[in-house]
């Protein structure tokens, strides 16, 4: 049986229990109902997903789906999402991501009668988006959305890309979208020139491993729906699409597939919609996207993230799994790093064995450049944990002079979202190098002699600890 | 990415805008009545824009290029009211009177 979501949601029932929790009770996605409890959790420090299985449509009607969120709120649901069935480590997730994402594997195209997302079709004038369960997830947000994955094909190649993109309800057939400068911004912008709309779908629910695959951070000559069968660990099974027919092969084991196409020379009003970055971000210019055929399961279950919430910044885990492999392909010493636990969208902490002075900002740049995510670069030492801001911290209090370890970078391409840019794209950075200098002799951290330490086991002198 | 306070004059709410929309023909969404209303006119900074790379337009923005959703049309600037003392209430749900899709205004 290929993977899908049904699968993954028995296998976490049953292999994690506690990190999959249900709604019984009816609640109004687009009246922030299913966020309010989400927030309360997080609150409390509690990430589990949440599945809502009674869940109203955009007339208030109730509708035969469900909706699971925080889908990828936590370390756990990170390797739940690639089948590891025992809780791992930052390094074991990083490895295991790089591993698959490092195996594509070609597509499996099946016959639209053999896939599941093809249970229930809609098209032309029986389209009405208003009959879905779209999210409110923060307050001013300017519509009901969807935040889900857009698979699209490049017009001249063969290359499908999946990214994350979120969706504004506008009417029947329409939504706004709104696209980071990156792949499917680079497609869209060739058929443009072109004069040619760029047919995609939608897609709100899949294996969550296929919605990891699609923050992965490759090159324009990686096909993504192969990366996703790499992650996945078999083939992504797809199908003609409805709209496109082979022109654009879409999911066959999604739950929802929207299918459209973003249009050429149009833009519209989007926004404010809460953002990665923490912040509700403001009204925007943004594109198009006109809605050509939806097809689905009869009781599909949508995969929806908490933006601006922890799940929204965890589920770009893989970005984090790629900048690792690429500092340290710069500098192998390299032990570990920290983004999305750094607690800062824009931060992030590397730890090293620093062999010769300079590696600190090699490493740095190495991250810089893999992605624009990156704007601050803190270095530390290999005795550091990254992902332990306290030891962080003090390793800036004691082992970092202004002066001398700090580069700032100016005219830096920052990101879109970025709340503090004041210009919409071009920002600065810095790279603050706490690490001991080799050159001079530095005083030692202080602490109690091991072997002393070894011979004193806590549990004989102090029988309750 | 700098941003503008604006207020909705039909429900008086308060959100805020990308400036660029300062120095773009275009009206503004209100999030939480729905409504689209133009823009006071006012200086914009550095005046209209005649190329965004970023929004992929590389001439000036027109009008006819944005789309608007139906049957939600440009509306002429509507009489302002005064804002509420609390034009943004804790987030509770939406603003009083907020519209449904599909719902009559």
């Amino acid at each position: 049986m290929s993977r899908d979501l049904r699968g993954w949601i028995e296998e976490v029932e049953l292999k994690a229990p506690g990190e999959l929790l249900r709604v019984k009770r009816s609640v109004a996605p687009d009246r922030f109902e299913p966020t309010a409890l989400l927030e309360q959790l997080e609150d409390r420090g509690e990430y589990p997903a949440v599945l809502f299985e009674r869940i109203t449509n955009l007339k208030g009607e109730p509708t035969p789906f469900m909706a699971l969120m925080n889908v990828f709120g936590n370390p756990r649901k990170i390797g739940l999402a690639m089948g590891l069935a025992e809780p791992a480590g930052r390094a074991e997730l990083f490895q295991t991501y790089l591993r698959r994402a490092a195996q594509p594997r070609k597509v499996q195209v099946v016959a639209p009668g053999e896939a599941p997302a093809k249970e229930v079709v809609v098209r032309g004038r029986d389209l009405d988006l208003a009959a879905l369960p779209f999210f409110r997830h923060n307050y001013m947000e300017g519509g009901p959305y969807f935040t889900g994955i857009v698979g699209a094909r490049a017009l001249d190649s063969q290359r499908y890309n999946i990214s994350w993109n979120r969706m504004m309800y506008l009417d029947a057939t329409h939504m706004a979208t709104y696209m980071s400068p990156r792949h499917l911004w680079s497609h869209f912008y060739e058929a443009e020139e072109q004069g040619q709309a760029l047919p995609g779908a939608l897609v709100l629910g899949h294996h969550p491993g296929f919605h990891l695959a699609s923050a992965a951070l490759t090159t324009l000559n990686d096909d993504e729906y192969e990366v996703a069968g790499g992650v996945l660990g078999e083939p992504l099974r797809v199908t003609p699409s409805e709209a496109y027919g082979e022109a654009l092969l879409v999911p066959a084991d999604a739950e929802v597939l929207i299918e459209g196409e973003i249009v050429p020379h149009r833009r519209t009003i989007e926004g404010p919609y809460g953002e990665f970055t923490g912040y509700t971000g403001p009204e925007r210019l943004s594109w198009l996207f006109e809605v050509k055929a939806l097809s689905m399961r009869r009781d599909a279950i949508f995969i929806e993230i908490f933006g601006s919430h922890r799940d929204n910044m965890a589920a770009h885990f893989p970005i984090e799994a790629h900048i690792y492999d690429r500092v340290r392909h710069a500098v192998p010493t390299v032990k570990d790093l920290c983004w999305i636990e750094s607690g800062g969208p824009h931060n992030l902490i590397i730890s090293i064995k620093k062999r010769i002075e300079g590696e600190p900002l090699r490493a740095a740049m190495a991250a810089i450049a893999a992605s624009n995510f990156i704007k601050h670069v803190i270095v530390v030492d290999e005795d550091i944990d990254p992902g332990d801001l306290r030891e962080v911290s003090w390793a800036l209090a004691t082992r970092f002079q202004a002066e001398d370890d700090l580069t700032v970078l100016k005219g830096m391409q920052g990101h879109v979202l970025d709340p503090s840019l004041r210009h919409e794209i071009r920002g600065s950075g810095m790279v603050l190098d706490c690490t001991v200098p080799l050159d001079r002799p530095y005083p030692r951290r202080a602490r109690v002699p091991k072997d002393v330490r070894e011979r004193m086991p806590l549990g004989e002198y102090l029988p309750d600890r | 990415m700098e941003i503008f306070d604006a207020t909705c004059p039909s429900c008086g709410g308060g959100f805020y805008c990308d400036t660029l929309l300062t120095t773009l023909d275009v009206p503004l969404h209100c999030p939480y009545c729905d409504s689209y209303f133009e823009k006071p006119p006012g200086p914009t900074r550095g005046g209209p824009r005649k190329a965004i790379p970023l929004m992929g337009l590389k001439e000036a923005f027109r009008r006819e290029v944005l789309y608007l959703p139906k049957p939600v049309l440009p509306q002429a600037p509507a009489e302002p009211v005064k804002a509420p003392a609390t034009p943004m209430p804790a987030q509770s749900g939406p603003m009083p009177g907020e519209r449904r899709p599909g719902e009559k205004a």
